[in-house]
């Protein structure tokens, strides 16, 4: 019964998604059945268009620079939590979940504002702090669960031993944690190759994916619309398994060797 | 203790870039937004002074009250509907699942670009979509079913949609938390299902399902995209005035103070929602100091 | 669009434009991209190609279908020029852009009547032109209608150029209604649900005034008979279920069946929504039409300056100007023009006797910003959204 239910939310959450897909193969650009014939012809249309394909190109970027940027400050801060204590943990804690416990909107409207204050131009650059600002509490949450298990003492072990805190920290954490990392800072990347409302304020002349297809929503004069949204959603989803898959793998290996050193 | 006082200058040595990012892009321009709302504006033009007229002029205005309203009841549906649905889901797989693998498929789908799907269901929802064109099709309805899109009930099934993955995330982290041996014992000591889960299961993880109700509720509520494609007629919410006065109207100001007194709306509702759940002794203070 | 070498080599627009991603593997160049990325916004915008040059990158913004996208093609390519078109839903889109500190950079945007006042004394974002930089636009070209009209050109100065025009009026489905003549047939009961209203305060604002027995004071009327002429439009707000937030959102609607008819909308509707399979007609009803007219005008936060000059000079001459009235069902202001056009573009307006066609549907300007006697814009504004927010 419960597994019956189980299976319906899933088979709703991917409904609608397999509709779109499925009519981005429409030979016609009707978007009710019967089908009439499969077609790329969507797809042949989307990929020539220049807005398009701009648009992707700097979500990319901004997905990239977005990953790297959030990467860094939030592995120095979950790292940097691990060994706080009272107080100055939970404020720190605190401050660094504040950005999603607030609508998107507020922090578009709060950022363009201060980006106007500072007579900061909006382009590409301020998309990806606003991303980052969006990514980081995602990416503190998902190491800090991580770097909990790990004991610290290991480390601090490795100076006793005569090891630099740089030395302790590649030899001793960062193998530990890395898995972890590389599948958060792959979170980063999906959440602001996705991101929509607070780009919507603070984007100047250079669009990302998720404004093209908006703009294609609002204008909507062609269906080539379904092919650019399957792009959009392999895109994200395919990163996101792949990502899933190397930090599997990974695991898989360490586990295996450490499997093979008890035998020796 | 030397050792202990190291690492915490360690520790916030390492949080510092982060908290200065934080300092400077969220604070700062929180609190600039806040000082705007009490600004005038003429024509884009930002004039400093201290008024509360913004304040004033947004509880005055009748359009205000109901928009405001919309959007609460966007938001109550919405998360009442995505903590409902997914708690079951989350137990299932929980307690009774071993591997990660429909956890990770549901994961997954939170990934799918939030404008596709508000855009899948506009296609799946229209009068000429595929439930209306399929039950014309089948000869059960005459006419297409108008209900269906640009209506509340749009809105609230295209949210719900869009933030079950992510409830559904908090849900399964803070069931994780409610380890099976406690249950067990609940059983032992002949508890039915139903207390198991009222008496054992809800109080423990009560922090998890008033985040995931919380999370769900303010995204959906201050979500300005979803009801302004998909609304029809009543789809207006505060959400859209504010983004309206940022992007088009120009009167920031205006705009800003309206982002606070929703702000202030939610709070209200998180309030009344942890007094809800405290009355109705789920909470678990109540229990554990009687 | 063509590819020219790109002239702002330091700009921040090259660096995250090249197509680095393309031939490397993606995780790894995505770290030096994005560090480049970063490296190359951080520097800030560069100043846009020095001297007298055309080529180069235009930034321009423009409504769907006007960015003469086609009808510009050779020129183009003859002069190395790269046109990025930001594409207009509102009018409120472009002064979004421009207002503030920090304007986004764009060489070429348009206004539509009404605007310019507001452009250029109040937000100040309108560069003056230099009128002999744009050959094209003579006293010779151009109708006397349009060659400097007050709302484009005061105190001995051009700010903007004029170079498309057209009505606005009913757009309705034959399928889905019997033939409309007159706004009250909208109120039809099996048109119940099936009326939307465009977001498009100057297609729209002129005809509630007129349905209400105001059009010839329009702009000008006082703030009872606005709230009179709001309230004369409940019962055409009744009929809908769902409003059309841009031009492209009622061809959408059109497409997918949700309504039958618009209240006041772009003419060249019909044209887009036949791209989906749907036909629609374009009526003038008995109450008239809306005209508009539609200007290029130079943003402050131009760069490429001379290019800009020479897309506003090609824009208006003879030959773009028959092409793009074709395009978008729109009226040409060079005179040259209609003996260029094929029978049906030419049908659409009279070019023999244009001051009985601005008679008929005058072009007529915005509510006042400050007045103590009319209702001002932003009291429009406000009875605007009011209208859309009760429904």
């Amino acid at each position: 019964m419960l597994r019956f239910y189980v299976w319906l939310y899933v088979a709703f959450l991917y409904a609608p998604i397999a509709v779109i897909t499925l009519f981005s193969f429409h030979s016609s650009p009707s978007l009710t059945f019967p089908f009439e014939g499969v077609s790329l012809r969507w797809y042949e249309k989307i990929f020539s268009d220049t807005t398009f394909m701009t648009s992707l190109q700097n979500s990319l970027i901004v997905g990239a620079s977005t990953a790297l940027v959030t990467t860094v400050l939030g592995s120095l801060t979950a790292l940097g939590l691990a060994r706080l204590k009272g107080r100055i943990q939970t404020f720190f804690g605190l401050l660094a979940f504040g950005p999603v416990a607030l609508p998107g909107l507020f922090l578009g409207i709060a950022l363009v504002m201060l980006f106007s204050q500072m007579g900061l131009q909006r382009s590409l650059l301020t998309v990806t702090i606003a991303h980052v600002l969006f990514t980081l509490p995602f990416f503190i949450e998902a190491v800090r669960s991580r770097i909990e298990y790990f004991d610290l003492s290991l480390e601090e072990a490795a100076r006793d031993l005569g090891a630099t805190p740089m030395q302790a920290f590649r030899l001793v954490t960062l193998p530990i944690i890395g898995p972890t990392i590389g599948g958060a800072a792959i979170l980063s990347f999906a959440l602001s190759f996705d991101e929509f409302i607070i780009t919507v304020f603070v984007s100047g002349n250079d669009t990302t994916l998720p404004l093209t297809i908006w703009s294609m929503m609002r204008r909507a004069v062609s269906p080539d619309i379904n092919a650019a949204s399957v792009i959009s959603l392999g895109l994200s989803i395919g990163v996101i398994l792949i990502g899933g898959l190397l930090v599997w793998y990974q695991r898989r290996t360490a586990l295996n060797a450490r499997a093979r050193d008890t035998q020796a | 203790m030397l050792k202990s006082s190291r690492r915490e200058a360690m520790g916030l040595a390492l949080a510092t870039p982060s908290f200065l990012f934080l300092l400077i892009f969220f604070i700062v321009p929180t609190l600039l937004l806040f000082v705007c709302s009490f600004w005038l504006a003429q024509s884009f033009r930002l004039i400093p002074a201290f008024t509360f007229d913004n304040y004033t002029r947004a509880l005055s205005a009748g359009g205000f009250y109901a928009l405001t309203w919309n959007a609460l009841k966007n938001g109550l549906c919405t998360a009442v509907l995505t903590v409902g649905l997914s708690f079951p889901a989350a137990y299932f797989i929980v307690y009774r699942t071993r591997g990660n693998l429909l956890f990770y498929l549901i994961l997954v789908s939170w990934f799918s670009s939030y404008l596709v799907r508000i855009y899948a269901w506009r296609v799946i929802l229209g009068s000429n979509g595929l439930i209306n064109t399929t039950l014309m099709q089948l000869g059960l309805i005459s006419e297409p079913l108008e209900v269906l899109l640009f209506s509340p009930f749009a809105t609230i099934l295209t949210l719900t949609h869009i933030m079950l993955p992510f409830g559904l995330l908090l849900l399964v982290s803070a069931l994780r938390d409610v380890k099976t041996d406690y249950i067990e014992a609940a059983r032992d000591l002949g508890a039915s299902q139903i207390e198991v889960l009222t008496k054992v299961i809800l109080p423990m993880c009560y922090k998890g399902v008033v985040g995931a109700f919380m999370f769900t509720f303010v995204i959906s509520a201050g979500d300005f995209v979803t009801p302004q494609l998909l609304g029809g007629r009543d789809g207006m919410t505060t959400g859209i005035l504010i983004a309206n006065q940022f992007r088009t109207a120009g009167n920031w100001p205006f705009g800003a103070a309206m982002a606070f007194l929703m702000l202030a709306a939610f709070l209200i509702v998180y309030l009344a929602f942890v007094r809800l759940l405290d009355l109705l002794r789920l909470a678990p203070g109540r229990r554990f100091h009687d | 669009m063509v590819d020219s070498p790109d002239r702002r080599p330091f700009g921040p627009a090259n660096i995250l434009r090249n197509d680095v991603l393309s031939r490397r593997s993606f995780l790894g160049s995505s770290l030096a991209l994005g560090a480049g990325a970063m490296a190359g916004a951080t520097l800030g915008s560069w100043p846009g190609p020095a001297g007298a040059a055309v080529g180069g990158d235009l930034e321009i913004m423009a409504w769907e279908g006007f960015t003469l996208d086609n009808e510009l093609k050779a020129w183009r390519e003859a002069n190395k020029v790269k046109v990025n078109a930001a594409i207009i839903s509102t009018q409120d889109d472009v002064h979004a852009k421009l207002i503030g500190t920090s304007p986004v950079r764009l060489d070429l945007a348009e206004y539509s009547q009404g605007f310019e006042r507001f452009y250029v004394d109040e937000l100040k974002i309108v560069k003056p032109l230099d009128i002999a930089k744009v050959p094209n636009f003579t006293a010779a070209n151009i109708y006397p209608q349009f060659y400097e009209a007050p709302t484009w050109y005061w105190n001995n100065t051009h700010f903007a150029v004029p170079w498309i025009w057209g009505l606005n009026a009913l757009v309705y489905n034959p399928a889905m209604t019997k033939p409309i003549t007159s706004y009250k047939d909208l109120l039809a009961p099996e048109l119940k649900g099936k009326l939307t209203f465009c977001d498009d305060t100057i297609a729209t604002w002129p005809m509630i005034a007129r349905l209400a027995g105001f059009g010839s004071k329009f702009p000008n009327i006082s703030k009872d008979e606005l709230k009179v002429a709001f309230e004369g439009l409940a019962p055409y707000r009744d009929q809908c279920r769902v409003f059309g937030s841009s031009n492209g959102d009622v061809i959408s609607l059109f497409a997918s069946g949700e309504i039958a008819a618009c209240f006041s909308v772009w003419s060249g509707t019909p044209v887009e929504t036949a791209k989906r399979g749907i036909k629609t007609i374009y009526t003038v009803p008995e109450e008239g039409a809306v005209m508009w007219c539609d200007a290029w005008f130079m943003p402050i936060s131009a760069q490429n300056i001379d290019t800009a000059y020479a897309f506003m000079s090609e824009a208006v001459a003879a030959k773009t100007q028959a092409e793009v009235a074709k395009a978008v069902n729109g009226g040409a202001v060079n005179q040259h023009a209609s003996a260029l056009m094929d029978a049906d573009t030419k049908a659409l307006f009279d070019y023999s006797n244009l001051p009985e066609v601005f008679r008929k549907s005058p072009l007529q300007g915005q509510p006042p910003r400050v007045s103590d006697t009319y209702a001002t814009y932003d009291e429009w504004t406000q009875a605007w959204t009011d209208f859309k927010s009760s429904f």
